[in-house]
């Protein structure tokens, strides 16, 4: 593999005709590793045309993320394995399994640290995490709640939690973060579920927290913020209003690429970093579809070195709304996330099994 | 546990319900009466449950029976299939004309047809003349851990679960009376049969239609649909009727489409994608990239369990060459069931199915006919089955 300098590089400076040729490059050279390195992928791709060779980030084969479920793919060795990262969907009772050696773990904390500082600053802040302790702590659910909440406490110093172990807040934590850190810079940080949970138990007791110079990140799906018909300006709205804080950043990104994350913009706009990009494609078809109009998201990454992750088909829906010209100034491409694509009915003769009850992480 | 049919049905009274003499004149005029009300509906599947209630089939239908001396089981639970939410329907009528007490455990996602049949059935239970035959017809829908559901299970005279092998599997470890019979109609895997050189000649241009609708109708999920398509003849025979067959389906794919009776939404397009994936990964297809208008084919070299099992549905079609039905009848298992065909006369394939020492194949049906529920089905005659027979 090429020594990886791009990660010095700055992650929003590129335009479209510097990027492209050279994530081409870096994409073309992992699928020929993974060919070389994991069996399966390899029966996969031979029964693709043209599959081995892209001309264009389009020929790019994309692997649907579901295969991680139900398959064990990985291009190390086992005793190269240095971490399992898990997720439960919303499809399915099983779980996606990533395979990850030292140096793809490595890669992916340097890359989300590059990815994050423009947003949060190099120096690491006081954070609260709107989660309970054993969310880490606890082996068993260490999956991608867990996984999310590990990877951004690098960013955070004296980290603490703002739940009990049942979920419900616990104001004592939250008074003690409050009143020692007044007028300081914070970082807050949570599953976007949680975090709406807190802003509405915040809502009932008639309370807000004076966290002026913080800044909130939260990740996750909107299912079941949707349900309930809250909005990103909505969650915004309130998070400023309850908390004080002044910037809120959502950002998207999944277990299967973690590490390649796109963080949203001043301008509520998804920003594609270096190390990554984004297709929308037309889920019938496979066709590319052009900016503006609706379809599955593809993603791209250049960090997944132990396991053929780098081109893969999501279940989510979104839409690419410009590149290289977002109003706030950065490069790339520029997009919003709308949801996932309903789930398909389970049917044939299997559907008498009752539906799994989906969580959300 | 809820009831959904009959409306305000206690547990209490459920348990008092008694069954009738079998053939009731009045039972007749029910499903006459229905039949009638389903023809006039909008939708296909009911349109044609109520063709197949008309009374001059019911006629046909009672001839499959030594019917003299039948009675009826007493109470038969079903637990319905979601693939296909009106299949249900078809058993519970004729347990029901049998006299029976039935109880149907409807499947836990509601189909559109499934909602407008409770209506009609609603509207038919608040006339006099019908509420007390359809007081015997009890639709619920509840966990399986439910303690009524659990109650009815350990309860019944005979029992008939659709559903995937496990669900059978778990099902019938419910304990139930030592009369009491399962009847599992479990996993299946149907075929389509097309002679190459009769495809060459036929010049009525309906097969592509006929094909179609038995594929898909219900999305290819019911059991009876192709998933596997066996062309019989030479090889030159079989390239020449494929390049006539497979536009004629792209055609008449194109009027499903754009008609609305079929529809391949984003989710069951991923689902299907990743089936294809996976196909690929284990080594059993080649090329799965989503191709021909809305249906996908793949040339297979046999049948596999394996294959079969993967089948991601959503008009994904395996294509096996033959040149002679023995070497179909060498590859026939249990769960094959059904084996609908172009270029023979029925008879011909029944005679020969019927010679064969195999256990594969329950039905052989004529193209475009595969989904027409009949009282023989995975091998059962349901209606013997559904009452006793004295002897």
């Amino acid at each position: 593999m090429s020594p990886v300098s791009f990660i010095d590089e700055p992650v929003y400076g590129w335009s479209a005709g510097r990027k492209r040729p050279w994530l081409l490059e870096q994409l073309n050279q992992l699928t020929r590793n993974h060919l070389e390195r994991c069996t399966d992928y390899r029966r996969l791709m031979d029964s693709v045309e043209g599959g081995r060779h892209a001309q264009t980030l389009a020929d790019l084969y994309p692997l649907s993320v579901r295969l991680f479920k139900q398959n064990r793919l990985l291009s190390i060795d086992d005793d190269e394995v240095f971490r399992v990262l898990t997720s439960s969907g919303t499809t399915s009772q099983q779980v996606s399994r990533i395979y990850l050696d030292r140096e793809t773990a490595a890669l992916q904390s340097k890359a989300l640290v590059k990815i994050m500082q423009p947003w949060l600053g190099r120096q690491r802040l006081p954070m609260l995490i709107i989660d309970h302790p054993g969310v880490i702590t606890e082996r068993s659910s260490f999956s991608a709640r867990g996984a999310g909440i590990q990877g951004m406490m690098v960013f955070g110093r004296r980290p603490v939690y703002a739940l009990n172990a049942d979920l419900s807040p616990n104001w004592g934590a939250i008074d003690e973060f409050v009143e020692s850190h007044r007028g300081q810079p914070i970082l807050l940080f949570g599953f976007t579920f949680m975090v709406w949970q807190l802003l509405q138990a915040l809502n009932e007791e008639g309370r807000s927290l004076a966290l002026h110079d913080g800044v909130l990140v939260h990740s996750g799906g909107w299912k079941k913020l949707q349900d309930q018909a809250v909005d990103n300006a909505t969650f915004k709205a309130r998070s400023q209003h309850l908390f004080g804080v002044d910037r809120v950043h959502n950002f998207y990104g999944m277990v299967e690429q973690v590490g390649s994350v796109f963080v949203e913009c001043e301008r509520g706009h998804l920003h594609t970093p270096l190390f990554a990009d984004l297709l929308i494609r037309d889920a019938q078809t496979g066709n590319l579809k052009p900016n503006g109009e609706t379809g599955i998201i593809e993603v791209l990454s250049v960090l997944p070195r132990s396991y053929p992750g780098h081109v893969l088909l999501t279940e989510d829906r979104g839409r690419i709304l410009g590149e290289d010209d977002c109003a706030c100034g950065r490069m790339g491409k520029y997009f919003e996330v709308l949801g996932r694509v309903p789930r398909a009915e389970v049917r044939g003769c299997s559907d008498t099994v009752e539906p799994s009850k989906a969580e959300e992480y | 546990m809820k009831v959904l049919f009959p409306r305000s049905l206690t547990m209490d009274r459920l348990e008092a319900i008694s069954p009738a003499p079998a053939w009731r004149g009045e039972v007749r005029g029910l499903l006459g009466k229905l039949s009638e009300k389903l023809m006039s509906e909008p939708s296909a599947t009911l349109k044609a449950l109520g063709f197949w209630l008309r009374p001059a089939h019911l006629k046909q239908m009672a001839l499959l029976v030594d019917g003299t001396r039948m009675r009826p089981r007493g109470k038969v639970l079903q637990v319905a299939p979601g693939n296909v939410d009106t299949l249900f329907i078809y058993v519970a009528l004729l347990a029901l004309w049998l006299g029976n007490v039935v109880v149907v455990r409807l499947s836990s996602r509601q189909g559109e047809d499934e909602a407008r049949l409770l209506d009609i059935l609603h509207a038919l239970a608040e006339t006099q003349c019908w509420s007390e035959e359809l007081q015997r017809l009890v639709l619920v829908r509840c966990e399986y851990d439910d303690p009524d559901w659990t109650a009815q299970m350990s309860s019944a005279d005979m029992r008939i679960f659709w559903g995937s092998d496990n669900t059978i599997r778990r099902l019938s470890t419910v304990p139930k009376p030592s009369h009491c019979i399962d009847l599992g109609m479990g996993h299946k895997h149907s075929l389509c049969l097309l002679h190459a050189k009769k495809v060459l000649d036929n010049k009525d241009g309906q097969l592509a239609a006929l094909f179609l609708r038995d594929t898909l109708e219900f999305a290819q999920q019911g059991c009876a649909s192709p998933r596997t398509l066996i062309w019989f003849g030479s090889a030159s025979c079989v390239a020449a009727a494929q390049e006539v067959f497979w536009p004629a389906v792209e055609e008449v794919a194109k009027d499903f489409i754009a008609t609305g009776r079929y529809q391949l939404d984003d989710a069951s397009a991923l689902e299907r994608l990743s089936g294809l994936q996976q196909l690929a990964l284990d080594g059993c297809v080649h090329d799965p990239w989503q191709r021909v208008g809305c249906l996908v084919r793949l040339p297979v070299e046999e049948l596999s369990q394996r294959q079969e099992l993967g089948h991601p549905a959503h008009g994904v079609v395996y294509e096996w060459a033959i040149n002679d039905l023995s070497e179909l009848a060498a590859q026939l298992k249990p769960w094959h069931q059904t084996l609908s065909y172009f270029g023979w006369d029925r008879s011909e394939l029944t005679e020969w199915a019927t010679h064969q020492a195999v256990l594969g194949l329950d039905r052989i049906e004529s193209v475009g006919q595969a989904l027409i529920f009949h009282p023989i089905w995975d091998g059962l005659n349901l209606l013997q089955q559904l009452g006793r027979q004295l002897r």
